[in-house]
């Protein structure tokens, strides 16, 4: 003798889809067979009643969906051809921008940032050279001086006056 | 059970979702409109049993279908777009009942007052006088439908599907893409839930 229908029983059961041993069982069973018959009702009442409730008027459906159209029409995408226009758009803007960087830019500052940053390695180097070397760095820049000077001697034509 | 002309509807509509990116100029609204139009009723429907909220329902079925446009291109057509539909239209459902469950404890601890719980009773409309029978069926339902919103996600949308939209267990599984053996599992529970309010309210049923 077997107790009443387990859940997973009467589910099937009220599901219309129950075994041959849980339709035997209802025939023995009186309990089950008034407990099945109230769940039933209840589950009928369920869905009735949630069908019902959802019953609109007719001229809620196509309201509903002005109102989805409405939504989609403001978010409706760029069309597949046009949706990568703006990357090359976008590319040559940066470019021109590059250029007109390199370009635009006056050439005396460059001059002068790098003598500034010639001047500022030249002036490390005399100031970490070891103290025996320190003579020679003297006589290189010397020489440098000299070559300097050289480089802007006025030239003065032959048989003329300086 | 579907006719065959409906099955080819709906093949026509998932080719609208699959073909849609790759249309020049994207899904016409007109074409969007069909899908709408041929499932709009039942997800509304679904929606309102899980959320019980008219206004509610009506919001999220929009949504539905805005994100179902929104991600077309995610939609691969190995099942039906109303399956599709329906797992959106669960998901939104489950969101919205958590944030509401999240608005009511801001509530509680703004005002110290919990209000309407369920609201169940005053969703019902009121019963005609005479009809003792009625007013009980009317009370047993507020009663079912307190336990169906205190299930677990998963068992309420299987209960909803299987006893509102008659769903078979596998139709469930599909769309709620899990195991039919779980499917039933999760129904089991909610039927369990519900037998158990049941004798609660109206005693054991007695061996005669």
């Amino acid at each position: 003798m077997r107790g009443h229908l387990t859940d997973r029983e009467m589910m099937e059961l009220v599901g219309d889809s129950p075994e041959g041993e849980t339709l035997a069982h209802l025939t023995r069973c009186a309990a089950c067979r008034e407990e099945s018959a109230r769940l039933r009702a209840a589950l009928v009442d369920l869905a009735t009643h949630a069908h019902a409730q959802a019953e609109r008027p007719d001229a809620f459906w196509p309201g509903q969906r002005v109102r989805i159209a409405g939504r989609l029409g403001k978010r409706r995408p760029l069309a597949p051809a046009w949706r990568w226009a703006w990357a090359p758009v976008l590319a040559a803007a940066g470019l021109l921008l590059m250029l007109w960087a390199r370009d635009g830019a006056p050439p005396t500052q460059d001059a002068n940032a790098d003598q500034a940053l010639l001047a500022s390695v030249e002036r490390s180097i005399h100031v970490d050279a070891p103290a025996p070397l320190r003579p020679a760095l003297l006589l290189v820049s010397e020489v440098e001086r000299g070559m300097m000077q050289s480089d802007h001697r006025i030239t003065i034509p032959k048989g003329g006056q300086p | 059970m579907r006719n065959t002309q409906e099955n080819l509807l709906d093949v026509k509509r998932a080719s609208i979702f699959r073909e849609s990116p790759r249309t020049e100029g994207g899904i016409s609204p007109d074409a969007f409109d069909q899908v709408v139009r041929a499932h709009q009723r039942r997800i509304h429907r679904i929606l309102l049993a899980s959320v019980r909220d008219t206004d509610a329902a009506d919001t999220l079925t929009q949504e539905v279908f805005f994100r179902a446009f929104e991600k077309r291109a995610s939609f691969r057509g190995d099942a039906s777009i109303g399956t599709w539909l329906v797992r959106i239209a669960l998901n939104l459902a489950r969101d919205h009942r958590r944030s509401r469950r999240l608005t009511f404890w801001r509530r509680l601890w703004r005002n110290g007052q919990p209000g309407d719980v369920t609201g169940a009773a005053s969703r019902v409309p009121d019963p005609e006088p005479s009809a003792e029978r009625k007013i009980m069926a009317r009370e047993r339902l507020t009663a079912v439908q307190a336990v169906v919103d205190r299930l677990s996600h998963r068992q309420r949308a299987c209960f909803l599907l299987r006893f509102v939209e008659a769903m078979t267990v596998e139709e469930i599984a599909e769309t709620l893409q899990l195991e039919v053996g779980t499917v039933k599992t999760h129904l089991a529970r909610a039927v369990g839930a519900v037998r158990a309010q049941l004798a609660e309210r109206e005693g054991p049923c007695e061996d005669i």
